[in-house]
């Protein structure tokens, strides 16, 4: 594998992750989070609308002005999320029922537009395609993380309802905690940000352990400079 | 107004038009392919409910559910519609079997919940017994009035079987009241409501028996 897309996979996964660096989409990650099978929907929607926007964006590049760039995008980006509503709707109608609201709020998530603008507009088709699966993978590895937390926090189960997704899935749900009493913070809007919060201080965390300890030097070489 | 802004104005809007037809003609394939399997499941998602709330008893003939009747919540075709305290015309579902009507599925709105209304659909069978009752629609507090919802607790099914003979009037309410039905730890107004207005569609099943079924 070539390094360029060596670096667009650990870009989008982990050191400029949409969800937890570039903080966008948060919207949608937070009310979808409520479960493994939500997540996991609204995140392969989102993939789905990722890729071929940046992969459409990429490919008529040089035919779009920078002045009509905006209403451009927005244009294509609106047209794959009604495509991607449609196929949930014919290959997974349970789920729609339950997360079909939100299918539409893609269009609001910043990281496709973000990706559209930044990245698409200026490279060629297959980086622009790698790139877009790699932050839609990304935002949904961050999606389903939180979906299972919460899912756990809230029922003591995991995987409930799956064949909602996935058909043959009909017996993953997992009873972890038995006789659990349930906690309804962890499904309701509060808990989504206060897990937010863990997870993106484990994240930091983690980044600072591993492959942080000069990017902390030279940030305490700067504040010394400043004073 | 010079030429070259008129070139760029025209260069811009055309290169957009393009952009919109192809983002339209892609849409539209896509509509078009999916379109027959959307209506497909919408239709067995609907049969699926409705036989939850009327199954089928033992290996008889399959069951068809017919939206022939409209009930209108002015109009006088129907003894004491208000009963069911429907917001605008809603249908209601007979029960065919054999090419006979053997039961219907009536929609009726419970307006003195807790948070607004809960839609139901009870189902009642001609011998005046309810065969089940679904939820649509509630705005109840997560975790303690929506205890009605069939998937998070199986409150709704102590319906079943009932009927205005064999639930005295008094009994219609929760136990706290001396009815028959639980009441949830920290909501009864939910419950109570719902229980009331499944025994309204009773009522309204008695007045209208014949008319329903088309006996």
């Amino acid at each position: 594998m070539s390094t360029a897309t060596n670096t667009l996979i650990r870009q989008g996964l982990w050191s400029n992750n949409p969800a937890l660096v570039q903080l966008l989409g948060l919207c949608p990650l937070l009310a979808v989070s409520t479960s493994v099978v939500n997540a996991l929907g609204l995140g392969l929607a989102t993939i789905l609308v990722l890729a071929a926007s940046n992969l459409f964006v990429s490919l008529i590049r040089q035919r779009v002005s920078t002045t009509i760039r905006l209403p451009a995008f927005v244009l294509i980006i609106a047209g794959f999320v009604s495509c991607a509503e449609l196929l949930l709707q014919a290959f997974a109608y349970p789920l729609y029922l339950r997360i079909g609201i939100f299918i539409p709020l893609i269009v609001t998530n910043c990281t496709v537009l973000g990706r559209a603008v930044s990245f698409a507009a200026r490279n060629p088709a297959l980086p622009s395609l790698i790139d877009g699966v790699m932050m839609g993978l990304g935002f949904s590895a961050v999606l389903v993380l939180m979906g299972f937390i919460r899912e756990l926090l809230a029922s003591g189960t995991v995987f409930a309802n799956m064949e909602l997704l996935l058909p043959f899935a009909a017996n993953w749900e997992l009873q972890i905690l038995p006789n659990y009493p349930g906690f309804l913070l962890a499904i309701l809007p509060p808990g989504a940000f206060i897990l937010m919060g863990f997870i993106l201080a484990l994240r930091k965390w983690l980044d600072l352990k591993f492959t942080g300890a000069q990017d902390l030097r030279a940030l305490a070489q700067s504040i010394s400079n400043h004073e | 107004m010079n030429n070259s802004l008129l070139r760029s104005l025209f260069m811009h809007s055309s290169s957009l038009l393009l952009i919109a037809l192809l983002v339209a003609l892609i849409l539209g394939a896509v509509f078009e392919l999916s379109a027959p399997r959307i209506a497909n499941q919408q239709e067995e998602a609907l049969r699926a409910s409705l036989l939850e709330i009327f199954p089928a008893e033992g290996s008889g003939p399959g069951l068809s559910f017919e939206p022939t009747i409209t009930l209108s919540p002015e109009s006088s075709a129907f003894a004491d519609i208000e009963l069911l305290a429907l917001r605008e015309n809603t249908l209601a579902y007979r029960v065919i079997a054999d090419g006979r009507a053997i039961g219907i599925i009536l929609p009726a709105i419970a307006r003195d919940a807790y948070n607004g209304d809960i839609d139901l659909l009870v189902g009642i069978r001609i011998n005046g017994a309810i065969s089940g009752v679904h939820v649509l629609q509630h705005r109840e507090t997560p975790g303690l009035g929506d205890k009605i919802e069939l998937r998070i607790s199986d409150w709704i099914l102590a319906f079943e079987g009932r009927s205005l003979t064999s639930t005295t009037p008094a009994a219609w309410t929760v136990q706290k009241a001396g009815g028959d039905f639980d009441q949830f730890t920290g909501a009864t107004i939910t419950p109570r409501a719902v229980i009331q207005k499944v025994r309204d569609a009773l009522l309204f099943f008695q007045q209208n028996e014949g008319d329903l079924l088309n006996l």
